[in-house]
């Protein structure tokens, strides 16, 4: 029986299996069901040997020195066996390319060990009677659920996290608790709960007081980098992000991403981001489980993130957990506010360059809400105020829309329908423009099966699609591109125990990519054409488990296997193996046979031992494919660039990471730190030849190039999370190379990722309960370059003769962002707050390109042009909630 | 058209953002100069004003590379280079070395349609060679022009259109060049269309006209070149072309070398042969 004490006051909602403790004493009974159950019983005859029954005698105490000798030796024979699969790939003994029949031993061999640790966890546990407490753990004040919220009883040593939908299950022993629940940002909360049969529980958590917000960080548990069997993994709130000065005041996830160690801007004050010596296309960017194909607003000046609808960003630096897939650098999910369901609320905010307004509002009180947020820049207003018509002539704005509903439709499934809309517009006076934007959409429905199962159904769609035209006298067309994807999604979180969670699904995406349509829209030399679209299926399935053994060892590792079809109908070119400069002849497809398929495994083992309370090594060690690849010649990736898929002739990429970090905290976890160091080897990289012009090319794979690559580095953080002055330092010291055939003579050059050092300071200091200020220091090794070696004359023109690409730098970067914000009163109905911020203090003049160019005193001379972007530069802010 | 100048508005966008600094040689580390040859030469078959010049003379030029600051007067000319054209047709001769390793033909390999030309360099026993298809000529119908005022791109002035026919055996990949006062003239400030270059991968419609974004005066000699290429020819013009946007800029292309059709180690340049027709026009108010 469940008995709540009346003397404790609960937001908490709870329900009652009476049904469940009367079904386990059954159990004991009736031998049918018995037999059912027959592993359980196994494991807690495995328990009694090993833990409770003195090994003496015969009979049972040779099976007893069987199994207690046996199990740790089996253990570590298969530990001993991925410590060296995981040393072979470092020490590039062997490596993935391997046949697809050892991959399958190797996640055979996985899953023994899985199985075999999860009878084990299971044995030590099942020593009194056990029964699950389940639920779902939320805001107070707004309803919406908290991810990764830590949930435990201290006294037993045992505790779980929510799920990234909220949802909790914990096994614990019959009797009275103190179930202790924590979230960084939230008051802690103490329930005590009797035991007695199945348990629902959900729990409502209230913020602690704005002002002491502003000073915590609240991205995560106070010991979770200790905890957590994870490594090479960011996470912030959107109130994080906020604090963090950036040009015009628009604050940016993308810019607050960069921040972090291991990431690094692909230009200053612009957002596009390397990781781990990555390229920009190698990032799955998801909002809501939609994939964003282009996240930049402004040609990568913002971000696509509207911070203001945003719940929580996690960065993984490399494949990450199995469920992930799709690209070979690292994943950035993004999952939005789900909207308030407790009352009307708002928030907003006004810029320089831009306006916010978010309303979010019970669709049914504790049951449903919807919110949405959009986001307008002015920047074409202020062009329309210029005298000059070459000027005011000219439009140029950006906006998105995020949009999202969710309703409980009982007390085990919710539904939730989110959307984001957002398009960059510019048209120029003399008769030219281009347009781009995403639009995504996620149907999401979250069911619980009971106690210990959870499921996640998705449908998703995904559209990314640029559009450019031209409007004169002779010359009148429209040209539109893009990608478009349909995606499946079903996932499953099992509660195994408290010390083993298994997480498993399959995902299925039809991908469509259209590579240009041309449409007449007046006189023009051209005809209606389009480039034939291609169709792909991108499938996976996976499998993953994140397991304690004892509080010193924690794993996190799974199988995924993920297939490629590029279907038709379609006409594809035919090249000689030997010869990609020519096609030998044209293919054609009907609809839905497939061309060409890929398919892979992509293991993945994160391992963490913690020798104490403060500290934790871990090893983290993983492979991903990249199926679909963006098809870019400029130094960074554009609007423009097309999305190709894997083919007869482009093979998928592949990325293989291992990584090693030493993790510490002081001072009651006030500070953390921690230091990671990685290798990553990169198969099937993809380039274009010097001089390729790729836009609308019909043998784009004419002008393709396939290499190699290795990124390497070295990255430490400190971080402080309580106290007056919070803030972190991060530093990062990597390496990046690319090597092809067809480039820089066959030699290795360095990426243009690669950036030798990066560093960098964010500092948030509370002064009262008034003001707050905030600092932010980077810097960062120029970016790898090539400049011209020798000048030669053809065709009349003074052509640059290169050597080696990438050899150079230009100068490095560096700035200093200040801002401070005075804080209205917390306690009124409207909130308000006033940001001033001064991005590039000391106006240090970061360059985004060096130009050599005739000097306009001495045309026959070249003079060296340093191009910055940002000088310093003021801004005010205006933000509110109510 | 085949180029749509996309990567023009980008660069237009960020040359209203951002801010310009000359900043002292020094301080940029260039890589050091490795010599290399560079050859450029021709074969043109010409018709203008209903007259066919076939016969050349063809022009090969053998010169070396410079530093890139290096801004010392001209390029040193190979001087002594054994230079050999040769045609499908059987016939070949070696050209004459004029002055500062410019050679010329002497008339014995004249420029044919469907004829594929080899240039072969010797150099100190290094051998550098390539070949070119010369395609059938194709011919503007016409060349008119009309008065436009100021825009953001371009100056008020004259400015010209080509148009022609495209026929079905002729070429697929063109050039238009336009002279002003009998020299290559690409408009008044330069702008960046130095190459106008049309292909056939695109639906193009049967008459083509296209705008030529260079503005003339009253009293122009304005001359409009129609040159019908080989693809490698093309090819090589569109790499010059791209290599004049790409740069450092993170939204240039990345900067690489130009095409080249020669064999061999640490040389440069283009052999091309092409048709050209050429129409010259007075441009009066």
């Amino acid at each position: 029986m469940f008995r709540l004490p009346v003397a404790i006051e609960t937001s908490g909602i709870l329900h009652r299996d009476q049904k469940d403790a009367s079904q386990q004493t059954e159990r004991k009974q009736n031998p049918v069901i018995a037999r059912k159950t027959f592993p359980l019983q196994v494991a807690m005859h495995l328990n009694k040997v090993l833990k409770i029954r003195p090994v003496t005698g015969s009979g049972p105490v040779k099976k007893g020195i069987a199994i207690r000798f046996g199990v740790p030796v089996l253990f570590t024979m298969r530990f001993v066996r991925f410590t060296c699969i995981v040393l072979a790939i470092y020490m590039q003994k062997i490596k993935f390319v391997v046949s697809n029949t050892n991959h399958m031993k190797h996640g055979f061999l996985l899953l023994i060990f899985l199985g075999g640790m999860g009878i084990q966890a299971r044995a030590q546990e099942s020593g009194d009677r056990k029964f699950d407490i389940s639920g779902v753990i939320r805001n107070g004040t707004s309803g919406e659920t908290l991810l990764y919220a830590n949930i435990g009883v201290p006294t037993l040593k045992t505790g779980t996290t929510t799920n990234e939908y909220g949802f909790y299950s914990l096994n614990l022993p019959e009797g009275k608790h103190q179930l202790e629940i924590s979230y960084v940002g939230f008051e802690k909360k103490v329930i005590p709960v009797e035991i007695t049969g199945k348990t629902r529980l959900d729990i409502e958590m209230q913020p602690k007081g704005i002002a002491l917000q502003e000073v915590e960080i609240t991205d995560e548990k106070e010991d979770e980098q200790i905890r957590s069997g994870q490594m090479s993994i960011v996470k912030m709130e959107s109130s994080e992000i906020k604090s963090i000065p950036v040009v015009a005041g628009e604050a940016d996830v993308l810019k607050a991403i960069q921040t972090q160690p291991g990431v690094a801007a692909a230009v200053d004050g612009m957002a596009g981001f390397f990781v781990r010596g990555g390229g920009s296309d190698q990032n799955l960017l998801l909002l809501d489980e939609a994939t964003v194909y282009n996240a930049s607003h402004l040609l990568g000046f913002f971000s696509v993130f509207n911070v203001d609808a945003i719940k929580d960003v996690t960065l993984h630096k490399g494949a990450g957990p199995a469920q992930y897939g799709g690209r070979v650098s690292s994943v950035l999910d993004i999952k939005m506010n789900e909207g308030n369901s407790k009352q009307f609320a708002g928030k907003g905010g006004m810029g320089l360059l831009s306006s916010r307004l978010t309303l979010e509002s019970p669709i049914k009180k504790d049951k449903g809400a919807f919110l949405i947020s959009g986001r307008r820049t002015y920047l074409d207003l202020f062009l329309k105020l210029s005298p000059d018509e070459n000027v005011n002539s000219n439009t140029l704005f950006f906006y998105d829309l995020n949009t999202k509903a969710h309703y409980q439709l009982g007390e085990n499934d919710r539904l939730f329908l989110s959307g984001y809309f957002g398009r960059d517009v510019f048209t120029a006076g003399f008769g030219a423009g281009f347009d781009w934007g995403n639009t995504t959409g996620t149907l999401r429905w979250n069911h619980i099966y009971n106690s210990k199962l959870f499921s996640n159904l998705s449908l998703i769609f995904s559209d990314f699609n640029y559009g450019l035209e031209q409007n004169r006298e002779e010359e009148n067309f429209r040209l539109i591109a893009g990608i478009r994807d349909y995606q499946g999604k079903l996932d499953y979180d099992y509660y195994f125990n408290n010390n083993l969670k298994l997480k498993f699904g399959a995902q299925g995406t039809y991908h469509r990519f259209n590579n240009g349509e041309v449409e007449i829209t007046g006189p023009s030399n051209l005809n209606n054409f389009s480039r034939p679209d291609r169709r792909a299926w991108e499938n996976s399935a996976y499998i993953k488990a994140d397991q304690k053994w004892g509080r010193t060892f924690a794993f996190h590792y799974g199988l995924r296997y993920s297939w490629f079809h590029l279907v038709g109908p379609g006409e594809v070119y035919a090249f000689d193996e030997n010869n990609l400069t020519t096609p030998t002849g044209i293919l054609n497809y009907s609809d839905g046979e497939i061309i060409k398929t890929y398919h892979g495994i992509e293991p993945r083992l994160s391992v963490r031992y913690a020798p104490d309370d403060q500290s934790a090594l871990k090893a983290s060690v993983g492979r991903s494919r990249q199926y679909v690849h963006q098809a870019s010649n400029t130094n960074s990736a554009l609007p423009f660039d097309l999305w190709v898929p894997s083919s007869n002739i482009v093979q998928p990429q592949i990325a293989d990471q291992v990584a090693l970090g030493y993790f510490r905290n002081f001072d009651e976890n006030a500070w953390e730190s921690n230091v990671e160091i990685y290798y990553k080897d990169l198969q099937n990289q993809i380039d274009f030849r010097d001089g390729a012009d790729i836009i609308l090319d019909p043998y784009i794979e004419q002008e393709m190039v396939f290499g190699t690559g290795k990124a390497y580095g070295a990255e430490f953080s400190l971080k402080k999370k309580k106290g007056k002055t919070t803030g972190w330092l991060a530093y990062t010291l990597s390496w990046s190379n690319r090597r092809y055939d067809a480039l820089n003579n066959g030699e290795v050059f360095r990426a243009r990722s690669d950036r030798r050092h990066d560093y960098s300071m964010t500092l948030m200091h509370r002064l009262n309960q008034k003001w707050s200020a905030t600092l932010n220091w980077v810097y960062a090794s120029g970016l790898a370059t090539t400049f011209p070696a020798a000048r030669i004359v053809l065709d009349g023109q003074v052509i640059e003769v290169y050597n080696e690409r990438n050899a150079q730098r230009m100068p490095a970067n560096h700035r200093l962002d200040v801002g401070m914000t005075w804080h209205g009163d917390p306690t009124k109905k409207w909130r308000s707050e006033w940001n001033f911020s001064i991005y590039n203090v000391y106006n240090r003049k970061n360059p985004y390109a060096v130009d050599f160019r005739p000097s306009a005193d001495d045309p026959g001379t070249t003079e060296v042009v340093l191009m910055y972007l940002f000088p310093i530069l003021p801004s005010l802010t205006y933000n509110f909630n109510f | 058209m085949k180029r749509f100048k996309i990567i023009l508005i980008p660069v237009f966008l960020l040359a209203v953002f951002s801010c310009e600094k000359v900043i002292d040689p020094s301080k940029v580390d260039l890589p050091p100069h490795e010599e290399i040859i560079f050859i450029e030469g021709e074969v043109v078959r010409k018709k203008q004003n209903n007259v066919i010049d076939a016969t050349g003379p063809f022009y090969v030029t053998i010169r070396k590379s410079k530093a890139y600051l290096d801004h010392t007067e001209g390029f040193t000319g190979v001087l002594d280079a054994v230079v050999t054209l040769r045609d499908d047709a059987g016939n070949s001769e070696v050209l004459t070395h004029l002055n500062h390793g410019m050679y010329q033909s002497g008339g014995q390999v004249e420029a044919i349609e469907n004829r594929t030309y080899t240039l072969e360099v010797v150099i100190n026993g290094s051998v550098y060679s390539a070949s070119s298809f010369l395609s059938p000529m194709s011919e503007f119908t016409a060349t008119p022009y009309v008065y436009e005022e100021e825009t953001g791109f371009f100056p008020a002035g004259y400015f010209f259109f080509s148009q022609w026919r495209r026929e079905a055996d002729a070429s697929s990949f063109f050039r238009v060049r336009a002279f002003k006062n009998d020299k290559i003239w690409y408009g008044d400030p330069e702008v960046a269309f130095k190459y106008l270059l049309v292909d056939d991968s695109y639906g193009l419609s049967e008459n083509l006209n296209f705008f030529i974004p260079y503005n003339y005066e009253p009293g122009d000699t304005a001359m409009m070149e129609l040159m019908s290429l080989d693809e490698a020819t093309y090819v090589y013009f569109q790499s010059i072309d791209q290599q004049g946007q790409a740069g450092t800029s993170p939204l240039a292309p990345v900067p690489g070398n130009v095409r080249t059709n020669f064999d061999g180690k640490n040389v440069m340049g283009h052999f091309s042969a092409y048709a050209s027709h050429r129409i010259q026009t007075v441009v009066t108010e």
